[in-house]
């Protein structure tokens, strides 16, 4: 098993730069291309809801990102100290396409990591956030 | 990761969007700045064209639904080409395919829009 901890400023552009890191780290360890943007996408997803939602868009705050990389899965741990997730339940997206006037712009993050990702969990304890992604992998790593 | 490249074509009466590189939250706000130049210009027939796209978040997939009931109140739309399998994979989770029209190659979205002059 593999650990990789990194931390970043809470901005788009730094959520950006670390997704590409990770993206070459999966594509140096084995993970399929398939499976490489699925994660590339949960990830950008679930870090960008962190910068927007958690901290307000303002940057000079933390985010960590803690990697556990097993043969036959991966699991994704993001640690932050902002505003915690009000709605915890199963993500829904529901919307009548006939209704043009109400179509969604947001609330589509957690919609598709729920739908990529084979787990997850989130929770909030003494102002620290955790949210835990687990994707098993078709594709043995290593 | 965050290169992206937005930019504008006109044929005819319809407006070409040629989106290039990663498209995400921190790139989506020059997707929307394109958007409002051709709402200001009257400009409400658009064919998004995804052929140098890598990579679609759900921040970038908004600023569509933001805009597509602008284009259609002005009978105009939006309409997708040459989409990866890929990216068209995100749309596709997220039931896109039932609000847009998706077009193997722009042409065909242009023709589509020829039909409905």
């Amino acid at each position: 098993m593999i650990k990789k901890n990194y931390t970043i400023n809470s901005d788009y552009k730094s959520v950006s730069t670390l997704v590409g890191e990770i993206k070459k780290l999966l594509e140096l360890v084995g993970a399929s291309p398939k499976e490489t943007g699925e994660i590339q996408m949960c990830l950008t997803e679930a870090l960008n809801n962190v910068v927007k939602h958690s901290y307000g868009g303002k940057p000079g705050n933390e985010i960590q990102l803690n990697i556990s990389l097993y043969k036959e899965r991966i699991e994704f741990e993001i640690l932050e100290y902002g505003l915690p997730r009000k709605n915890t339940g199963k993500p829904k997206l529901e919307y009548d396409p006939n209704d043009i006037n109400n179509l969604p712009e947001g609330g589509m993050g957690l919609f598709i990591i729920d739908k990529l990702m084979d787990s997850t969990e989130y929770s909030s304890d003494n102002g620290k956030n955790i949210f835990i992604l687990k994707k098993n992998l078709v594709k043995k790593l290593f | 990761m965050a290169d992206f490249n937005v930019s504008t074509r006109e044929v005819g009466s319809v407006s070409i969007i040629d989106v290039k590189g990663y498209l995400d939250a921190h790139t989506a706000p020059d997707l929307e700045n394109e958007f409002n130049k051709l709402v200001s210009g009257k400009q409400f027939k658009v064919v998004v064209n995804f052929d140098n796209l890598k990579y679609i978040s759900s921040a970038g997939l908004g600023v569509f639904m933001a805009y597509v009931e602008t284009m259609r109140e002005n009978n105009g739309d939006i309409k997708f080409s040459n989409l990866k399998d890929d990216v068209y994979n995100i749309f596709d989770l997220l039931g896109f395919p039932v609000l847009y029209e998706f077009y193997k190659d722009e042409n065909d979205a242009l023709a589509k829009f020829k039909l409905q002059d």
